[in-house]
């Protein structure tokens, strides 16, 4: 084949071209976001993309222009949609054949053609970090797969600037499926000291010191939760992005990851006085202060609800308080009316129904609660009817009372269905009782039981303990029983000023339960009776008196107790001791002495 | 309808061995037919109707007519190219459809259809190989045909870089290079300058001499006339007229007699005596020389001596021969 | 590796009637094409003309078929090489770019890249060369009539088939040597792409070395190594987008020894570079290249044993059954119950010491599924245990002794398991009839296990309540290791193959269509062949009448009108005439002849073998020959077919 001119001139032509990729080549690489999450934003390319980016040409656009995902949109011809849907079908046979590894490979083309449809981040980051770990038998792998889900999300946040929602899915799934799920124990146990995935995968993201807690044992699930909705609030509030869920189930999730932090850390070290100050700040954050985000609680938070109006949960009380200062206005302009009105209702009731509403509220049996209910419908004064018996003058000042009435009752509804929907009340009572002095000490009392249960300690023993000089001297040593003993003992007197916490069910109310019932376990184990001076009875009396002894069968109440101390002859005068003798009432400082342990399980 | 053949010089006629093959019969066709009929069968031209024709070995024999009357279609059905719609075509007793015939025959197609991206060298080492000829054989033969159709000089350029000269002389070398016997010529001088022409003239009359049978045709009279011994007229897919070239022109009833140093009285005396005998004169005039031959002669003498040369016609000097 | 399917190439060939099935199509192509000339030509030319001609044809194909000269189908092909040289090069090229751009797709990311990079490579390779393939043979014939240079040659001595033989000759050799460049190329890339090294992050200090508690790292991890006794919290450098962690074991011998772990597929070997003076625990190490990825590994799989099959199961009281679904999708795996008498019997034949790489110990390897009902301790792994038994031919049952040896193990999922099963084994048992069975007796694997070559290999779960999962190829004796580049070149040889079949069909269709109708001719046979499997079992699945399970929309008909009248899949059709009819096309006219077509071309699916090389195991020889066999059976069908329509057809007539 001789070369004619025209070969050659095509041979020369060739060449530049070709020495002309080598500048473009460099210039044009394109940025590696998509594979390398933590350089998401920060570019690699080539100099075009990091001009892009120094410019922030990218950041300002809803999601950083990948041009890998662009070539991918360009190489699949246009049939973007059929090549979705291929590869959505592909992924669930992958799944349905156990591929994982291929299952991860086609999300990743996957998302290069959907970067910007949240729903594909939420769909597959859920999968991978649920459906998927849980395939596997060894919680090892199980880890690895959560983090791969979790890896997944920070792949998103680069493709979704102007959405909250990726670092709600981060949080959700940091805080449920490594804090929560089945295996917690072992995941939190392995995060705690994973600096690899920290380093590579959050770092970029937030300051690994915020979440590596020393009194947590290093990085704590919980705490790196709160902070991914740290970075999802930080979204909400300066950058202004739009809302994309409820107002209430959106700001209640920051204090949550709190509260869950300080349940955690009481349940996995002994609690102390971190623990206090945990259960301290997730009281604050849930009503006004939340300090650790500076920004402002829970309760203080103006929520919008669905019928368009703002309101703050924590503001309720006060509501109250002006509805009653506004009654008190109306009884002022129409004297004496209220008064009538209710001696007439009362008049209507029948003997019985007069003999409950007279009989003192702790008196009530269960089946008087359930009367006295109907009996206060009956007896509602409404104020329209005070105010129609206002004298002409006062009339329409008494109209313009009850429309403040009408809108203050509106608010209220709201507030209180609000409060119910993330029972605001109770976990309002809940962590501020747990922040308590008393409380700490039953956690600890608590702890030490459980511990001495671990090691079928139940009955108080002595020991013979040589200190360095060879002096031995018996110690008395507690069993779990005398440890439980404590916590009853703790526990009443840290739950008695939160009436809100002994009615209506509630974990720590079911929690108290199994824990009464261990209780009476053991001393039936050692062959011991229901003690006469049981420092919770109250608790077992009230809670049958209001809901009848149907859950709780095999405790004794107070009734039971007289009623065998009649078989046994007169009640004696004063009670006897149990034989056990009651550990010294301990103080606060004794607080701050016992938390320094910090052995876990 | 079996006419004398010419005398050829070479290659005496063959003894008639096998009763229904005649060795000198080359080429014979009985009520050939060919009929173009669309894709459903539905007949459209009759390109073909009953041509019996006879070519006998060591014969250049043209083909006549205008175009489109059946002369490409008969050499394409003599070759198989084309498909008879009726009667029976053989080559050297075989038929047309026979592959192993073409051992012997080659073929010059109209424009040589030849492959654009080999050069010349390449083109003949090709069909060289599709006669399956060892290498040395094909090396050889090609020299020597380059050599012949005087594109040395171009040997290693492609084809594509050719003129339409080029392509004929290059076409012409890949019909002989297997040495045919029957070589198959379709319009082998149209598009030729008078050099080429002459060239493929005395190239024919040479393969003439060497015993080769050449078919030929062509819508150039003049060239058939100079090199074909018989021939035959189609018009419109029917044989008109056929027979040897010579016979054909004869003008029976009419002499012609050529003379130097007439006299003008002697004229005079020849036309008493032609009109005694009852002839008649028709014409006294000095031959032309044909313009092909000055053509050549003037070519020839600038490829002697090159450089400007004095124009014959420009009516000042007093007219060359 | 999920192998689904165990075919041995004589059972393909015969058993299962694949060369029935050959001859069939090809007797049936036969008669339709006698009878369709015959039909064609007695139109035109009338019965007695037409018989002849065909006939004629038909006798003449033999000296065509022996008349062929080497030398003139090397030069037609010869001469097809040079004319598409051109593309040869474009296409080349755009493999050559499309590796540089891939580079950037691939990336050495993921938990085994060499998976993304053989089954983008073998992908890639794939398409190119159908597409070259396609390209090359759809318009050299058609262009070469159309530009009527097919005059000079078809005028020279060359035989019909000699011309559409050179050409599938010339574009084979021009495909091949694109392959091969394909094939080296692509393996540099990957070889390269894979290849990395990491360094420490940072130096060891003493404090870094986790001591391994009971089994367990402080930070509540499994160590990598079981041997482990300190595990280092440095890790290496993030490179090819992993990180390795370094430990420190005991070897047998009492000797230290630094390992690294396997991740993505592969592990380090380690020197130790400086070490702690006072602690002797190292400090700064070094690594090599990496170690266990490209593999090819030889699986001896379990095979049936006269009519017994090569996995059996049985269900808690020791019936045979087909194993527990523990509501699994995809049935491959199998499962049994733990703590029960359900068990698992793979039958294994050919164990001898010559076919094994060392023959001092034997590696058996497990990829086991396992179900957990009840967490349980979810830091203890499932309990196995599997049992060597050797075989006793029947006849001697009575007296023959049974040895047995039950080795236990911790069951990994998802992961090839590797149990060495040392030549000598201790503690098995002998059970003979009718005597007390005699206990922890010394056996040689070879000698007292696998006399005859035979042995039933008996997988039992221990855990109560909790399930393991096994299929026929989860459990095989890793005989060795061939060289991957070996194993590379079988797997190009499919595509090899399909290339070939490709060639012959397009130049088959080039033989009597234009060059664009050519191209959308083999394209669509092409991707008729890569759906094959759908078609057949829509085509079951319709016809079969159980529609409702698998299919949605019917066939095809059905599909076109639900198509046109917006008509929901589930709707069922309007009752009438016309549904009748629809019906009837697609179950008894449409389907069973894309049914048969089916078989008529071959299943370009299987000819992709990138799943052997990814997952590291050796290509099954059977599979190759069944491919090859198919693509040459299907070129020599589509050759002779192209044969027949040259030689019919008139040249000037175009």
């Amino acid at each position: 084949m001789n070369f004619a001119p025209s070969h050659y001139r095509k041979a020369i032509y060739g060449i530049l071209a070709a020495i002309l990729l080598l500048p473009i080549s460099f210039l044009a690489r394109p940025n590696q976001v998509s594979k390398d999450p933590t350089m998401a934003g920060e570019a690699t390319g080539g100099t075009i993309s990091q001009m892009r980016s120094k410019h922030n040409l990218s950041q300002a656009s809803l999601s950083s222009i990948d041009p890998t995902s662009e070539v991918m949109k360009l190489a699949s011809l246009g049939l973007h949609g059929i090549a979705v849907n291929v590869l959505w079908n592909q992924a669930n046979q992958f799944q349905e054949k156990k591929a994982f590894d291929k299952v991860s490979s086609t999300v990743d083309t996957l998302i290069l053609l959907q970067p910007n449809f949240v729903s594909v981040w939420e769909f597959q980051g859920h999968n991978l970090a649920y459906n998927i770990s849980r395939e596997f038998d060894d919680y090892q792998d199980r880890y690895f797969w959560v983090k791969e889900g979790l890896n997944f999300f920070t792949k998103g946040i680069a493709f979704n600037k102007r959405d909250h929602r990726i670092f709600d899915n981060l949080g959700l799934h940091t805080g449920l499926k490594l804090g929560g799920s089945d295996e917690k124990k072992q995941f939190r146990q392995m995060l705690r000291k994973d600096r690899e995935y920290v380093d590579t995968f959050v770092s970029k993201f937030i300051n690994p010191d915020r979440f590596d807690k020393p009194e947590a044992g290093g990085f704590d699930s919980w705490m790196l939760s709160y902070w991914w909705y740290d970075k999802s609030y930080h979204m909400r509030e300066n950058l202004g992005v739009p809302k994309r869920t409820s107002d209430l189930m959106y700001w209640v999730k920051g204090p949550q990851q709190l509260r869950q932090y300080a349940e955690a850390l009481s349940v996995d070290f002994r609690p102390g006085e971190a623990t206090q100050k945990a259960w301290r700040t997730a009281y604050e954050a849930w009503t006004d202060r939340d300090r650790v985000g500076e920004r402002q609680g829970f309760g203080k938070r103006d929520i919008m609800t669905s019928f368009g109006i703002e309101i703050r949960l924590e503001d309720l009380e006060r509501e109250l308080e002006r509805q009653r200062a506004i009654s008190r206005r109306m009884d002022e302009l129409v004297p004496g009316v209220r008064e009538e009105l209710y001696q007439q209702r009362v008049a209507k009731l029948s003997p019985d129904d007069q003999r409950i509403l007279k009989m003192p509220a702790d008196q009530r049996q269960f089946k008087d609660i359930g009367e006295m209910v109907r009996i206060e419908a009956m007896l509602l004064i409404y104020e329209y009817e005070i105010a129609e018996r206002a004298s002409p003058e006062n009339r329409v000042a008494a109209q313009n009372l009850l429309r403040e009435l009408a809108d203050g009752e509106f608010r209220r509804n709201q507030m209180d269905s609000y409060r119910y929907t993330v029972n605001y009340n109770y976990w309002r009572d809940f962590t501020n009782m747990e922040s308590t002095v008393p409380a700490v000490l039953a956690r600890q009392a608590a702890y030490e039981a459980a511990e001495l249960d671990r090691q079928g300690i139940l009955e108080s023993f002595e020991e013979q303990v040589t200190d360095e000089n060879g002096v031995t001297t018996t110690v008395k040593r507690d069993g779990s029983i005398d440890a439980l003993w404590r916590y009853f003992q703790h526990t009443s007197e840290a739950v008695k000023p939160f009436p809100g916490l002994h009615d209506g069910e509630s974990t720590f109310i079911e929690d108290l339960m199994v824990d009464f019932t261990k209780f009476g376990g053991h001393l039936r184990d050692v062959g011991r009776e229901w003690p006469d001076d049981f420092p919770m009875q109250w608790f077992i009396d009230e809670r049958v008196r209001r809901y009848g002894r149907a859950n709780i069968k095999n405790l004794m109440t107070t009734e039971d107790i007289e009623a065998r101390k009649r078989e046994r002859g007169l009640l004696e005068e004063q009670t006897e001791q149990p034989e056990q003798t009651k550990p010294a009432e301990q103080t606060d400082q004794a607080v701050q002495a016992d938390q320094s342990g910090q052995g876990d399980q | 309808m079996v006419s004398a053949t010419s005398q050829a010089p070479a290659g005496a006629p063959l003894v008639q061995t096998n009763v229904d093959y005649d060795p000198n019969v080359v080429i014979d066709t009985q009520n050939l037919t060919k009929v173009y009929s669309d894709f459903w069968g539905r007949s459209k031209v009759r390109a073909l109707k009953g041509l019996d024709l006879e070519v006998r070995k060591g014969e250049v024999f043209g083909l006549l007519g205008p175009n489109g009357s059946g002369k490409s279609t008969t050499i394409k059905l003599l070759l198989g190219l084309l498909f008879p719609s009726g009667g029976r075509a053989t080559i050297f007793g075989k038929p047309t459809t026979e592959v192993s015939k073409n051992e012997r025959i080659g073929y010059l197609p109209e424009e040589s259809y030849l492959y654009r991206f080999l050069t010349a060298e390449e083109t003949l080492d090709f069909y060289g190989r599709l006669f399956d000829m060892p290498s040395d054989l094909r090396r050889e033969r090609a020299a020597k045909l380059i050599e012949k159709v005087g594109l040395k000089w171009a040997r290693r350029r492609p084809l594509r870089e050719y003129s339409k000269g080029m392509t004929r002389r290059i076409g012409l070398a890949q019909a002989l290079i297997n040495d045919p016997d029957l070589v198959m010529l379709d319009e082998p001088t149209s598009g030729l300058d008078p050099l080429g022409t002459r060239e493929m003239k005395d190239l024919i009359l040479e393969l003439k001499e060497q015993g080769k049978t050449v078919v030929m045709c062509s819508h150039l009279l003049a060239d058939v006339q100079d090199v074909c011994d018989r021939i035959a007229i189609l018009y419109q897919g029917e044989l008109k007229e056929m027979g040897r070239v010579d016979e054909l022109l004869e003008v029976t009833n009419q002499q012609q007699i050529r003379v130097e140093g007439l006299t003008k009285d002697a004229q005079a005396k020849i036309a008493e005596i032609l009109a005694q005998s009852g002839g008649k004169m028709l014409d006294v005039s000095s031959p032309k020389n044909t313009l092909e031959n000055l053509f050549l002669d003037i070519i020839r003498e600038s490829q002697a001596r090159p450089g400007a040369r004095g124009i014959i016609g420009s009516g000042d000097d007093n007219g060359g021969r | 590796m999920v192998v689904e399917e165990f075919r041995s190439f004589s059972d393909w060939l015969l058993t299962e009637g694949a060369l029935l099935t050959f001859v069939f199509v090809a007797a049936f192509c036969a008669v339709t094409g006698l009878l369709l000339g015959f039909l064609v030509s007695s139109f035109r030319h009338g019965p007695g003309e037409a018989f002849y001609a065909v006939s004629q044809t038909v006798f003449q194909a033999v000296p065509d078929a022996f008349g062929m000269k080497f030398r003139r189908i090397w030069a037609i092909g010869r001469l097809a090489m040079k004319e598409n040289f051109r593309l040869f090069l474009v296409t080349l090229i755009i493999f050559v770019t499309s590796l540089a751009v891939a580079g950037w797709f691939i990336g050495g990311g993921g938990k085994y890249p060499e998976r993304s990079y053989v089954s983008f490579l073998f992908f890639a390779a794939q398409i190119l060369i159908s597409i070259f393939a396609v390209l090359v043979s759809a318009f050299s014939l058609p262009n070469d009539i159309l530009s009527k240079t097919i005059y000079t040659v078809v005028t020279k001595p060359v035989r019909a088939s000699e011309v559409v033989l050179g050409r599938f000759v010339g574009f084979a050799v021009l495909g091949t040597v694109l392959l091969t460049f394909v094939g080296a190329l692509s393996y540099v890339f990957m070889v390269r792409g894979i290849n990395h090294t990491h360094e420490l992050s940072e130096e060891i200090t003493a404090d870094k070395w986790l001591p391994i508690v009971d089994g367990f790292t402080p930070d509540g991890r499994r160590p990598f190594d079981p041997r482990a006794v300190f595990e280092s919290t440095v890790l290496t450098t993030r490179n090819n987008d992993h990180v390795h962690r370094i430990a420190i074991v005991v070897l047998d011998d009492g000797t230290f020894d630094v390992v690294a772990d396997e991740t993505a597929g592969h592990t380090h070997s380690v020197e130790v570079v400086e070490t702690d003076p006072e602690t002797q625990r190292p400090k700064v190490v070094s690594f090599g290249p990496p170690r266990g990825n490209l593999r090819a590994r030889q699986p001896i799989y379990s095979t049936p044993r006269g009519d017994l099959p090569a996995l059996s199961l049985t269900d808690e009281n020791g019936a045979l059954n087909n194993g527990v679904n523990v509501g699994e999708i995809w049935d491959y795996h199998k499962y049994i119950q733990g703590g029960t008498q359900a068990t698992a019997t793979f039958r294994f034949s050919g164990i001898t010491p010559q076919r094994f790489a060392n023959t001092d110990s034997v590696n058996v390897d497990l990829n086991l599924a396992v179900f957990r009902t009840h967490i349980g301790d979810l830091r203890r792994r499932i309990e196995a245990e599997i049992e060597l038994r050797n075989v006793v031919d029947v006849a001697e049952t009575e007296t023959a002794q049974v040895k047995s040896v039950k080795i236990p193990f911790e069951t990994e999922e998802f992961k090839v398991q590797t149990l060495t099963i040392p030549r000598k084994l201790k503690n098995g048992t002998i059970r003979t009839v009718g005597q007390p069975d005699q206990v922890n007796q010394e056996f040689d694997f070879f000698e007292d296990i696998v006399p005859n070559g035979e042995l039933d290999l008996v997988v039992r779960c221990i855990d109560q309540k909790q399930y393991l999962g096994v299929a026929r190829a989860s459990i095989y004796f890793h005989a060795g290791d061939s060289s991957f580049g070996w194993n590379y070149l079988r797997g190009f040889l499919g595509i090899w193959a399909q290339m070939l079949a490709i060639i012959a069909l397009s130049v088959a269709l080039s033989t009597f269509l234009k060059g664009p109708v050519v191209l959308i001719g083999s394209v669509g046979v092409i991707v008729f062949g890569y759906s094959a499997k759908f078609i057949l079992f829509v085509a079951d699945s319709v016809i079969g009448g159980d529609r409702l399970a698998d299919v949605w929309g019917g066939g095809p008909t059905e599909a076109l009108y639900r198509l046109v009248t917006q008509m929901n899949l589930q709707h069922p059709l309007p009752i009438g005439l016309g549904s009748d009819i629809i019906e009837f096309v697609d179950a008894k006219v449409l389907l069973p002849g894309m049914k048969s077509l089916s078989f008529a071309v071959p299943r370009f699916e299987n000819f992709n073998l990138a799943n052997y090389l990814a997952y590291g195991y050796a290509i099954d020889n059977h599979m190759l020959m069944i491919n090859l066999t198919t693509a040459f059976a299907f070129a020599v069908g589509m050759l002779i077919i192209g044969y027949f329509c040259f030689k019919t057809r008139e040249i000037a007539a175009a």
